[in-house]
């Protein structure tokens, strides 16, 4: 088996309650585009978001660590590969009607990674497509404020946006009268949340988790694959993507992603399911 | 007229309800009405401003709808069904010194808007398009001279009806209704406030929540909804009341209505009248799975009950953010009549049939099923066009097979 581990920061600039999910400036809720800004797309970026605003993570995703039959490769040619979503993806709660807070499918979940001209691809396919949305559901909502800052590096968001927005202030007296109004907006934003013990800054430390299953059909729209899996057919049953979304920065709209890739070689023999209720290891199989 | 009787009651309450709807759905219809973005010609200054109205109006609007519930519970607790169909608009009242019109943002409206918020004793703003003098109208130097608790000028006269009528009737006469029958605080919007009533005491104390409510207390005027009209008149005035609004009509409808007290703008373009229709549709469905939620009163031991009843509140909260209120800003983008021409359609909140559930308990499922099936094959049609409607439709479609898995205890 090959494991790729992943990460880095990913943005999706979305309305929130109560607005509809997919209003497009945000005007309940907290999340907005400010004045000037593009509108709300709701797509979940792992790479070059047409948009990030001032002073934020750089988004990118990219392999930090390739295992290969049980032994680290450090030369394997997916280490440092980038990892995208194609398709759009979306969280699709839709106000609660498919999926509360929390708990939203990703859907469409096209993982793509890629090395220069290189890539290697594979979607989520739903078991009914009339309903392709629930059995995608996140399977976990955790808070995890140690995890969330290993994984970031940030022990605090308060301090990056109390530090965002003294930057931002400073930056008031040269902005033009047309930027003004959503610098005006953003360090609101900052100020308000900071005042109140840091506000919706109260979400870092949480992460929601999904682990799904890769099921169309493999390579067909990747170039050079073999490539990138040198000496490796990889098998045509499902790969397993597990994965989580953290350390939600609503000024930045951006999170960290961390992940695993698990793909099989073709005449793998997978172990065998244990019995379906909880497993322990003393149970008789 | 004192009320000393349950049928006056129910008859004072059945208006008080006519009256919150009414008022919502005009706070909506000009919140609604707003320009979004820059290719409307918007600066990105005045886009600002534009969304920070849009949403102080929405917040008034909601909690308008608590006021509503509120009245709601009131009629459940002694005994009477909800209220929640509404006359037609335009409409004159016997309570307000002009109509109800459904209205573009504008200071027509804004105006309309603090009279019917105007506290007992605070002087009339100034009329649409006078000069505003921003001293005279800041609430908290009108709250030194204003006398406490503030009340309604106009509605606030009934009210303090209605409260007699719970004072004068005994109450151990008078409260028959079963309390699981009424909605309780536990909407996810915690705008709405709502609370519960029991006895003489606390259907007082909810009266006093909807009056003083509006027009704040003397300490915090500025969270009333007069003080927060005010500060968008006194805002878009200094802002030379530029052009904050889509080219929406006043009063808008897909049909003359014979109940109406005034003309009306009939929409034309076909596909913005197919479009207003659906929209009109899916309002009516919102009100019609209110008035079954509200038609329901589980017993403590039957968890089925108030499953369904749970199932019920919480599709009533989400087709108003997943439909309804998305509808209404497609309304807003499509034509009047002539493409060509800028006039835009707007959301007419027309209710079609009566607000009424079937008198046989085993068809109202079926018939709420129907209603739904409808709105998604209605929607699947127009999405062809309009990709936005196509999504509605599926969200109402998953909402649908949810609500039918609960009728018939799957879920």
């Amino acid at each position: 088996m090959l494991s790729a581990t992943f990460a880095g920061w990913a943005q999706c600039r979305l309305a929130t309650d109560p607005d509809p999910y997919d209003e497009p400036r945000g005007v309940s809720g907290y999340m907005r585009a400010y004045a000037g800004e593009p509108d709300l797309d709701r797509v979940v970026h792992f790479q070059d978001p047409p948009f990030r605003r001032t002073h934020t993570p750089e988004i990118g995703i990219a392999v930090r660590s390739v295992c290969l039959h049980g032994t680290e490769d450090s030369a394997h040619p997916l280490r440092g590969a980038a990892v995208h979503l194609l398709d759009g993806p979306k969280f699709e709660g839709r106000n609660g009607v498919i999926a509360e807070d929390g708990s939203e499918p990703i859907v469409p979940f096209h993982l793509c990674l890629k090395q220069g001209s290189r890539q290697l691809s594979r979607a989520t396919m739903p078991s009914d497509p009339r309903s392709p949305y629930r059995e995608f559901n996140a399977t976990n909502f955790i808070v995890d404020p140690g995890f969330i800052e290993c994984a970031t590096n940030i022990p605090s968001l308060v301090d990056v946006w109390r530090n965002r927005l003294s930057l931002l202030e400073s930056e008031h007296a040269g902005a033009s009268p047309d930027e003004r109004p959503a610098l005006e907006e953003r360090t609101a934003f900052l100020r308000q949340n900071l005042a109140r013990q840091g506000g919706v800054a109260g979400f870092f430390p949480v992460r929601m988790v999904w682990d799904y299953q890769l099921r169309s059909p493999v390579g067909r729209r990747d170039a050079g694959m073999a490539e990138l899996l040198p000496n490796f057919t990889p098998t045509e049953e499902p790969w397993r993507v597990a994965f989580w979304f953290g350390g939600w920065d609503a000024d930045a709209q951006a999170f960290f992603v961390g992940g695993t890739l698990e793909i099989r070689e073709v005449n793998e023999v997978p172990l065998a399911p244990l019995i379906k209720r909880p497993e322990r290891m003393t149970d008789i199989v | 007229m004192a009320i000393d009787t349950r049928e006056e009651l129910i008859n004072a309450l059945h208006e008080a309800c006519e009256i919150e709807h009414s008022l919502l759905v005009q706070y909506l219809y000009t919140a609604l009405s707003v320009k979004k973005g820059l290719d409307e010609g918007l600066t990105p200054h005045q886009q600002r401003l534009v969304r920070d109205w849009q949403a102080r109006m929405l917040v008034i609007a909601r909690e308008e709808m608590g006021h509503l519930g509120i009245a709601c519970n009131l009629l459940a607790a002694i005994g009477a069904p909800a209220k929640l169909d509404r006359p037609a608009m335009p409409r004159g009242t016997g309570y307000y010194p002009f109509s109800f019109d459904l209205l573009p943002f504008s200071d027509e409206a804004l105006y309309k808007f603090l009279v019917f918020e105007l506290p007992r004793g605070f002087p009339p703003p100034p009329p649409p398009g006078a000069d505003l003098d921003a001293r005279e109208m800041q609430p908290a130097a009108l709250a030194s001279v204003a006398p406490e608790p503030l009340e309604y000028e106009y509605i606030g006269e009934l009210y303090a009806k209605i409260a007699d009528g719970f004072r004068a009737i005994p109450q151990g006469q008078l409260f028959i209704g079963p309390k699981t029958a009424q909605t309780a605080n536990n909407w996810s919007d915690r705008m709405l406030d709502i609370r519960v009533v029991t006895d003489r005491a606390s259907a007082i104390a909810a009266i006093e929540n909807i009056i003083t409510d509006g027009e704040g207390t003397p300490q915090s005027t500025d969270r009333s909804h007069y003080s927060g009209f005010l500060e968008v008149r006194q805002r878009y005035f200094a802002e030379q009341r530029f052009d904050a609004a889509r080219r929406v009509p006043k009063n808008p409808a897909t049909r003359v209505n014979p109940e109406a007290d005034g003309p009306v703008t009939l929409i034309k373009n076909p596909m913005a009248l197919r479009l207003t229709e659906l929209f009109n549709a899916n309002y009516g469905v919102m009100l019609l799975m209110l008035q079954h939620y509200f038609s329901l009163a589980p017993r403590a031991d039957d968890a089925a009950a108030e499953t369904r009843r749970r199932a019920l509140q919480l599709s009533s909260q989400r087709i108003m953010s997943v439909a309804v209120r998305p509808l209404a800003e497609e309304v807003t983008k499509a034509p009047l009549d002539d493409p060509q021409a800028p006039e835009r359609a707007g959301p007419s909140f027309e209710i079609y049939s009566d607000v009424a559930l079937s008198p046989y308990p085993g068809a109202r499922w079926t018939i709420l099923l129907e209603r739904l099936d409808a709105l998604v094959a209605e929607c699947a049609d127009l999405g062809q066009e309009l990709p936005r409607v196509g999504a509605i439709g599926e969200t109402l479609s998953i909402m649908r097979g949810d609500l039918a898995a609960v009728a018939s205890g799957e879920l």
